[in-house]
C-alpha cells in the first residue's frame, strides 16, 4: 500500500470513530432530553 | 389479509428471485458462483453485508424489544464500528492478498490443515443449524399472522432462497440482498411516518417522546460495569466489539460478501457501510417498536398479541377468569391513556411539577396494566402448558396487519419474508462454499473440473437448503431450541476469533497451538456457559478469544522451545 493510501485510509478509521462519537452522543442527547 | 396485499407479496417475491438469476453472469468456474469473480461494486456488497445481518428477526424481534424496552439493544452495536475499523486494517487485506475463498482456508496457508478443517467445521455446523433457527422465528409468527402451517410458512421463506442460490450463487444473493435493504429501509420509514401519524390531535412527536422517556425506552445508555445484565455500554463496547469481529472477521457467511468486492479498497469500503449506518438503522428499528407502544397507548391493544393462544384461552375453562380481566385491561387502559394525554397537556402549560406528577401517574397505570397482562400470560401459560409463553413478537405484526392501509400490509409481510429468505440465502451459499472448497476440494476431489465443482456446490446449496428447512420445522415445534441454537454459535465465536488473532498477531504461534488453544478456549466458554449461566453471552466471546489466545501462544513457546533443545 503506498504511503498515500494508507494515510487516506487512517483518516477514513479516525473519520468512523468520528461518526459514531456524534451517533452517540445524538443518543445521550435524545435520552437526556425527554427524561421526566 | 386483502387479496391485493397477496398480490404485492407473490409479485415481489417473483422479481425478488426471476431478477437475482437474470442479472447473475456465471462463466462455470466455482470463482464466478462462489465470488463473482471479484467483480461485484462496494455499494452492493455493502448492502448484502447488511442485509445478511438483517434477519426477519430483527424487523419482528427487534421492533418487540423497542416496545418493551425502547432503546436499550442499541447497545449491542456500540462496538460494531471499531470493529470493523479494526477488520479494515488487518484481516481484510490479509484475505484478499491470500486470495482464498474462504477465511478458514488463510489458516491452512498460516498454521496447517487440522485447525483449517476444525474451524470450518464449527462453521457448517453453528451456521446449519442457525440458518433452521432464522427461517423458524419468522415462521412461526408468520404461521400465526397469516393463519397457515408452520411447515408452509418455513416453505415460503426458503424455497426462493433456496432457488435462486442454487441457479445464481453469490451473484443473485447480492443482488437481491440490494432489493430487501432498499425495501427494508422503505418500510421502516413507512411505518415510522403512519405511527406519528397514529397519535391523537394534541399529542405531538415531543410529547409522545416525552412520555416513552418517561417509561426509561429512551435509555441508550447503561453505563453499570456487571457481568450478568446482557445490554450494557460496556458489554456492548467490549463483548459486542468481540462479536463483530468474529462475525464479520471469521464468519464465512460475512467474509464471503466482501471478498466478491473489486478490490481491497473497495472490500474495506463496503465493510465501512455498516459502520456508518448499523447503528442509526439499529435506532430506527428500535424507535419504531418505542412509537408502537406509544400507538398503543391511544389505541385500544389486544390483551394478548397472539391470536391463536387468545382463541385457546377463551376456549378452555379459564374463560371466565380471562373475560373478567379483559374488563380490567379495559378501564386500565383508559385510565393510563387519560394519564399520558396529561403529560401532553403539562408539557403544552410548561408546568414541569406538574408533568412529574403526570408521569408519576402514567408509570403507576402502565405498571397495572402490565400486572392484568402478566396474569393473562399466567392463564395461556396455564391452558397451552407452554411455560415460556411471550407474545413480544407478535406486537408489530399484529400493528402492521391491523394498522396499515391495505397494500402497504403486503408490502411489510413481504420485506419479512425477503429478509428472512435473504439471510438464508448468504447462509446456504456459505455453508455451500464451505463445504465445497474447504472439505470436498480439498480432502475428497482435488482434481475434477470446474464444471464438476460447480455441480457439486449447486447440489450443496440444495443439501443445506434441505437441512435448515428439517432444522426450522423441528426448532420451531420445540420453541426454547431456537435460543438453544443460538447461543450455541456463542460457544465457539470468540474462539474462532483467538485462532485468527493468533495467526495475525503473533509470528510464534504454531498450527498445534492454535488447535490445542482453540479446544481450550471453546471448554472455557462452555464451562462458563453452564457453571454461570447469569454471566451474558456477549462476553463469552471476549474470554473464548483470551483464553485461545492465551493458551495458543504459551503452548506454541513451551512447543518451540522443546524443539530448539532437541535440536541441540
Amino acid at each position: 500500500m503506498s504511503e498515500e493510501s494508507a494515510r487516506n485510509w487512517t483518516l477514513t478509521y479516525v473519520t468512523v470513530i468520528l461518526v459514531e462519537i456524534v451517533a452517540l452522543l445524538a443518543l445521550w442527547w435524545l435520552q437526556n432530553q425527554f427524561k421526566v | 389479509m386483502h387479496l391485493l396485499d397477496w398480490a404485492v407479496i407473490i409479485a415481489y417475491i417473483a422479481w425478488l428471485v426471476s431478477d437475482g438469476i437474470k442479472r447473475t453472469k456465471l462463466d462455470r468456474t466455482p470463482e464466478s458462483y462462489f465470488l463473482a469473480n471479484r467483480s461485484m461494486p462496494w455499494w452492493a456488497v455493502g448492502l448484502s453485508v447488511m442485509a445478511t445481518q438483517l434477519s426477519a428477526v430483527t424487523l419482528v424481534g427487534t421492533t418487540g424489544q423497542g416496545y418493551t424496552d425502547g432503546l436499550r439493544f442499541v447497545q449491542f452495536y456500540y462496538g460494531l464500528p471499531l470493529a470493523m475499523v479494526i477488520l479494515c486494517a488487518t484481516l481484510v487485506p490479509f484475505f484478499y492478498r491470500a486470495k482464498v475463498y474462504t477465511a478458514y482456508e488463510y489458516l491452512e496457508r498460516r498454521f496447517d490443515l487440522k485447525t483449517r478443517a476444525f474451524t470450518s467445521f464449527l462453521f457448517l455446523l453453528s451456521r446449519g443449524m442457525s440458518c433452521g433457527a432464522i427461517a423458524a422465528a419468522p415462521a412461526v409468527v408468520l404461521s400465526v399472522i397469516l393463519g397457515w402451517s408452520v411447515t408452509m410458512t418455513t416453505l415460503l421463506i426458503l424455497v426462493p432462497a433456496v432457488i435462486y442460490t442454487m441457479l445464481g450463487g453469490v451473484q443473485a444473493v447480492t443482488w437481491t440482498d440490494v432489493k430487501t435493504m432498499s425495501l427494508t429501509i422503505l418500510v421502516l420509514v413507512v411505518a415510522m411516518v403512519f405511527l406519528v401519524m397514529g397519535l391523537p390531535s394534541g399529542v405531538g412527536v415531543d410529547d409522545a417522546l416525552a412520555i416513552a422517556g418517561g417509561t426509561g425506552r429512551l435509555q441508550a445508555f447503561d453505563f453499570d460495569f456487571t457481568l450478568t445484565e446482557t445490554y450494557t455500554f460496556w458489554s456492548g463496547m467490549l463483548g459486542g466489539l468481540f462479536l463483530m469481529l468474529s462475525y464479520f472477521g471469521c464468519d464465512q457467511s460475512q467474509v464471503q460478501r466482501y471478498l466478491t468486492a473489486k478490490s481491497v479498497d473497495d472490500g474495506r469500503t463496503s465493510l465501512l457501510m455498516s459502520a456508518y449506518w448499523k447503528i442509526p438503522l439499529q435506532v430506527l428499528v428500535l424507535l419504531v417498536g418505542v412509537f408502537t407502544f406509544l400507538f398503543y397507548l391511544f389505541n385500544q391493544p389486544p390483551l394478548l398479541f397472539n391470536p391463536i393462544h387468545d382463541e385457546r384461552v377463551r376456549a378452555s375453562a379459564a374463560a371466565p377468569a380471562y373475560v373478567e380481566l379483559q374488563a380490567e385491561f379495559q378501564d386500565a387502559f383508559q385510565a393510563r391513556r387519560r394519564a399520558a394525554v396529561d403529560i401532553a397537556s403539562a408539557r403544552n402549560t410548561g408546568d414541569v411539577r406538574e408533568q412529574a406528577r403526570a408521569t408519576d401517574a402514567f408509570n403507576g397505570h402502565d405498571a397495572a396494566l402490565r400486572g392484568v397482562r402478566t396474569r393473562a400470560a399466567a392463564l395461556v401459560k396455564q391452558t397451552t402448558g407452554d411455560a415460556s409463553y411471550n407474545d413480544v413478537n407478535y406486537v408489530f405484526p399484529t400493528w402492521i396487519v391491523t394498522a396499515l392501509p391495505i397494500g402497504i400490509v403486503g408490502l411489510w409481510i413481504a420485506a419479512i419474508i425477503t429478509a428472512a429468505t435473504d439471510s438464508i440465502a448468504a447462509e446456504l451459499n456459505s455453508l455451500s462454499t464451505a463445504s465445497v472448497i474447504d472439505f470436498y476440494k480439498r480432502l475428497a476431489q482435488p482434481e475434477a473440473t470446474d464444471e464438476h465443482y460447480l455441480l457439486v456446490s449447486k447440489v450443496t446449496t440444495g443439501f443445506w437448503g434441505i437441512f435448515a428447512g428439517v432444522v426450522a420445522v423441528y426448532a420451531s415445534s420445540l420453541g426454547s431450541l431456537i435460543e438453544v441454537v443460538n447461543r450455541f454459535g456463542s460457544f465457539f465465536y470468540g474462539s474462532i476469533l483467538g485462532v485468527f488473532m493468533l495467526a495475525i498477531l503473533t509470528r510464534r504461534a504454531t498450527g498445534t497451538g492454535a488447535f490445542v488453544g482453540l479446544i481450550a478456549g471453546m471448554i472455557a466458554v462452555a464451562a462458563v456457559a453452564f457453571g454461570r449461566p447469569d454471566i451474558s453471552f456477549l462476553w463469552h466471546n471476549v474470554i473464548g478469544a483470551a483464553v485461545v489466545f492465551t493458551v495458543g501462544l504459551t503452548l506454541s513457546s513451551f512447543l518451540q522451545e522443546i524443539k530448539r533443545v532437541g535440536d541441540n
